[in-house]
């Protein structure tokens, strides 16, 4: 059984179940004490009810860290991680993170229009996930996940699944479809097009 | 930099290179210049300070007239102010280095002064000064960045961290005074203008008025009306936590409100204690709840546990049913079912098991054998399910590790070890580790395996694997690198020279900057995490791995004979650091939980296995003693440091308890030389085994390692004098280095004959069932050249 809790900078040392995982990025702490600071309610983790912790610290099953950023039409939420740990897969945990993420910024203060994520063109699963959860290609950023040596794309014509990203967005009711493609596939732009 | 900052730099560089000549030059110079400087007088008494800390006058000194209880100078020069603090520091008077700032704003009040005694009280911190000083800031309004009503909200939060981490600050006036003013202050700013002000409002209520039913009934009536349009998790807990638990329909409507939003079981599980006292029935809840989450959720499906154990006190079948049906073959089951486990009788839980699955998937059987409810032999499962392993994804891991790690619990989980116990767990992690490469549950055992055998750098190969990086390194270097000085000293190798020296990063750059991300906080408004933040640096500032190292790097000192001064003094300014902000303890960050089975992993017994890794706040307290003892010997005084740290050591606290047999020689002898002026040097130094022998494990290096750097330090302490017990400590110690070879020598053979074993008996059979190969000796032994080589020469 699963509660949703805010995260503390505490939690950093009982990651490890979660952040051992050879998918999941470890980040350094200033990057975390940056996203508890700049969007303190976005951050927030889950917690395992049914572990007892009398001798076991691993209770925190999975966490979210978002942000919000853009202005006007472009004001949105943005995920910016979401992982769960091996034990507690399979059961709709992400979707939970993601939908309790919908729910806090789809209200006051922050009434966003959508929400966006990025997603390895290749990446199947993550793929179906989200568009389960109501979210759909908005547009192609290409060479998103190029390696230094990759070097920044040169043009839009040439694409890499391995490299490229999907842009996803969710729209909010007052976004009216605003943030909605149906071609969004086709529409490709450029790793700096997605800075806000 | 101005111009005193640059002149203090000059200055510390030289009195680092005990230059005081120049610096008194230096001072000369600038003071021709500037004859009435407070910050040249000041630092002039501070040099005097250092070139000399024992002939140094406190009492009439310059720095004595800044002092708390007799100084009557006070200086609002900034650089001044600075140094005075760092001087003050140094000498250990925590609360006159930032008294100085506290008397400056007294006497001539100003936004620049208060800011400054704000900053240093956030670096030592000091939650007391910080309160004090936030107070001051609110005072002027003209020159400061931010609203008087800001710092109001900063001095809240200062009082509740003064109030929940460092009571023993608070007197019993401060006690009944503070949390009134600090309610007052905040009630005169409403209405609140952010949720941030409106958590803090809550948590000073909650924090300052533990058990007032008033203030939690404000927490309640400010929290309602933010749920109409908002959705926040910190609201959500201040609710649940403070409103009052007979108010059924209060707490069952804004609950039902709440779970539109949020799946999530505390909600439900108020839900179902007020619709019971409400007299909603089991269907009505089922209805409710389902209606709101959905069906498929877990909650959803688990909180029907808890409505039958409120209106039947038994969970009934059918809602084990309907909890497995989905269930029964996802990881998450055997948590779930473990914590009913007392309602549920084995009976029942086979057969519904049964009845809801008849393809007996991985995960499924493997639910089962951890929850011990099935009589399949571990390695019978695991040829059932090996072949899953070649068509999962390489990224994800394998449940087979469930019956491997049993064999591995079965075998060394025990009080006793052996060597072939070590190579038969080495044998099936090795094999098991080539099929499901990332799993790190695996892994930590196979890394904990070579370096209980002493194989580091095999153990090191593997650690890299995992990654471990960033804050993850206060929680998981433990596993190779506690008693590293006593296990592989080799300073040329990635694992000292690279690694070490990257994960340090946390601690002297990274946790360097805590104080600076405090600080934004403030400045941004963005008041609750800074609580956690506050918690977060002192559990790393006083961490057992941080100091864990620490007292290693200062072992390879005396094992390399490398000069310790500046080590030594950074390791002061470290346990300084933490005695400003109380008595010097530590927190333990380790993750043991990594190694799984916790209901038979306890940190305090450790088994025979993980012996290795057995440090615990004494063990530091022990090896930070040891250093300041040999610090203090040639001087011939004792070391206040000594005396303190002795202080905290638990008054039943038994050497050997805390430290490995050689580890509590090294002791012995070091406290003899400073206790009893070495009167029974000589007899300790001839019970030095020089014939380790019958070790095959760690140990073996740790002793012959421990025994080395203790003979090394004792060897260059002009202190002994006495030309017998020089020649003996000579003795032993080329007798041991002539022993070295042997001794690895013997260790190789062990090593050899323990593979050997492994090709025939019952644990070969088990090898042979499962597919696996036993162990081979030859890259066990080169590696122990490895280590052997990197020893013999020291």
């Amino acid at each position: 059984m699963t509660t949703i809790e805010p995260f503390e900078a505490t939690d950093l040392f009982k990651l490890n179940n979660v952040n051992l995982d050879t998918l999941t990025e470890n980040f350094p702490m200033e990057f975390y004490l940056e996203y508890l600071i700049l969007w303190p309610d976005l951050f927030f983790k889950s917690v395992e009810k049914t572990v007892d912790t009398t001798n076991n610290n691993h209770n925190i099953s999975g966490y979210m860290m978002g942000k919000t950023e853009g202005k006007g039409q472009d004001w949105h939420t943005h995920i910016t991680a979401v992982t769960v740990c091996p034990e507690f897969r399979r059961i709709a945990l992400a979707s939970g993170l993601c939908n309790t993420l919908e729910a806090i910024t789809d209200s006051a203060p922050h009434n966003v229009n959508f929400i966006d994520l990025f997603v390895k063109c290749n990446n199947t699963l993550a793929l179906k996930l989200y568009e389960q959860l109501g979210y759909d290609v908005f547009r192609r950023v290409v060479g998103y996940y190029n390696s230094p040596s990759d070097g920044y794309p040169e043009t839009l014509k040439k694409v890499d699944d391995d490299k490229d990203a999907f842009d996803m967005r969710k729209g909010m009711k007052r976004d009216e479809g605003k943030s909605i493609r149906k071609d969004g596939r086709k529409h490709k732009c450029y790793p700096h097009d997605v800075k806000f | 930099m101005s111009v005193w900052e640059k002149v203090e730099e000059q200055t510390t560089d030289l009195i680092n290179k005990s230059n005081f000549k120049q610096c008194y030059q230096l001072i000369d110079n600038y003071k021709s210049k500037y004859p009435k400087s407070v910050f040249l007088q000041i630092l002039e008494s501070y040099i005097k300070y250092k070139q000399s800390p024992t002939k140094f006058q406190y009492d009439t000194s310059l720095v004595s007239k800044y002092d708390m209880n007799n100084g009557k100078l006070y200086t609002i020069d900034q650089d001044a102010l600075g140094l005075l603090h760092k001087f003050f520091f140094e000498l250990e008077k925590y609360e006159d280095a930032l008294h100085v700032f506290e008397r400056a704003n007294s006497r001539q009040p100003s936004f620049k002064i208060s800011y400054l005694w704000f900053d240093y009280s956030l670096k030592d911190c000091n939650f007391k000064h910080l309160g004090k000083s936030s107070l001051q800031l609110s005072k002027f309004p003209k020159d400061s960045v931010q609203q008087p009503r800001e710092y109001l909200f900063w001095n809240a939060i200062s009082t509740v961290a003064l109030f929940k981490y460092q009571n023993y600050r608070v007197t019993s006036q401060e006690a009944k005074i503070l949390p009134l003013l600090t309610y007052k202050n905040l009630n005169n700013l409403k209405p609140f203008k952010s949720t941030q002000e409106i958590i803090v409002y809550c948590t000073m209520c909650e924090e300052l008025f533990q058990g007032d039913t008033e203030k939690s009934q404000e927490i309640v009536n400010t929290i309602l009306p933010q749920f109409d349009n908002s959705v926040d998790l910190y609201m959500k807990n201040f609710f649940l936590r403070n409103v009052k638990k007979d108010n059924h329909d209060l707490i069952f409507n804004t609950c039902s409100k709440l779970l539109k939003s949020l799946d999530d079981y505390e909600l439900m599980k108020n839900i179902v204690i007020s619709g019971n006292a409400l007299g909603k029935n089991k269907q009505d809840l089922y209805d409710l709840i389902d209606g709101l989450v959905g069906s498929k959720s877990r909650n959803a499906r688990l909180i029907r546990f808890e409505i039958d154990l409120a209106y039947d006190d038994k969970i009934n079948q059918q809602s084990l049913q309907y909890y497995l049906e989905r269930f029964h073959n996802r990881p998450c089951c055997v948590a779930d079912i473990t914590h009913y486990r007392k309602h549920l009788s084995d009976d029942v839980l086979i057969n519904t098991f049964a009845s809801v699955d008849t393809k007996s998937d991985l995960i499924h059987d493997s639910n089962l054998f951890k929850l011990k409810l099935s009589d399949v032999k571990p390695v019978e499962y695991f040829n059932k399910h090996r072949t899953t392993m070649k068509t999962k994804s390489s990224t994800d891991y394998s449940l087979c590790s469930t019956f491997i790690l049993d064999l591995i619990k079965k075998t060394v989980m025990g009080s006793t070890t052996d060597l072939g116990d070590i190579l038969y767990v080495v044998s099936l992690l090795e094999n098991y580790q080539k099929e499901d490469s990332n799993n790190y549950d695996t892994k930590v055992w196979l890394i904990a395996m070579y370096m209980y055998l002493g194989l580091t750098p095999m153990a090191y190969s593997y650690y890299q694997d995992l990654s471990v990086k960033n804050v993850q390194v206060d929680s998981m270097d433990y596993l190779i690198y506690s008693r590293y000085s006593s296990l592989f000293p080799n300073k040329t190798h990635d694992y000292l020279n690279k690694t070490l020296v990257k994960n340090n990063a946390l601690y002297d750059d990274s946790l360097q900057r805590i104080s600076q991300f405090i600080n934004i906080s403030f400045d941004r408004k963005s008041y609750i995490k800074i609580l956690g933040m506050l918690e977060f640096q002192n559990a790393l500032l006083t961490s057992v791995t941080r100091f864990g190292k620490r007292c290693e790097l200062m072992n390879m000192t005396y094992i390399c004979n490398d000069k310790r001064t500046t080590l030594l003094e950074s390791l002061k300014n470290d346990l300084r650091q933490i005695e400003s902000s109380g008595d010097i303890k530590f927190t333990d960050n380790r993750d043991w939980s990594i190694f799984g089975f916790p209901e038979h992993l306890h940190k305090e017994k450790l088994p025979e296995s993980l012996s290795m890794l057995y440090i615990d706040e004494p063990w530091i307290l022990y090896q930070l003693i040891k250093s300041f003892m040999i610090e203090a010997i040639p001087t011939g005084k004792e070391s206040s440091m000594v005396t303190r740290l002795r202080n905290l050591l638990p008054k039943d606290a038994k050497l050997e308890q805390h430290m490995t047999p050689v580890e509590v020689m090294s002791y012995k002898v070091i406290d003899d030389i400073y206790s009893n002026n070495g009167d029974n040097i000589s007899q300790l130094v001839s019970e030095i085994d020089i014939n380790i022998t019958g070790i095959a494990s760690w140990r073996l290096i740790e002793t012959y390692l421990v025994s080395i750097s203790t003979l090394k330090t004792l060897d260059n302490m002009k202190r002994i004098k006495d030309k017998d017990q020089k020649a003996l400590i000579k003795q032993k110690l080329s007798g041991l280095r002539s022993n070295c070879d042997d001794l690895f020598v013997s260790y190789k053979s062990a090593i050899k004959n323990a593979c050997d074993n492994l090709q025939n008996g019952d644990r070969h059979e088990t090898l042979v069932s499962l597919g696996y190969a036993p162990i081979a000796s030859d890259n066990l032994i080169s590696t122990l050249v490895e280590v052997q080589k990197s020893v013999r020469n020291l």
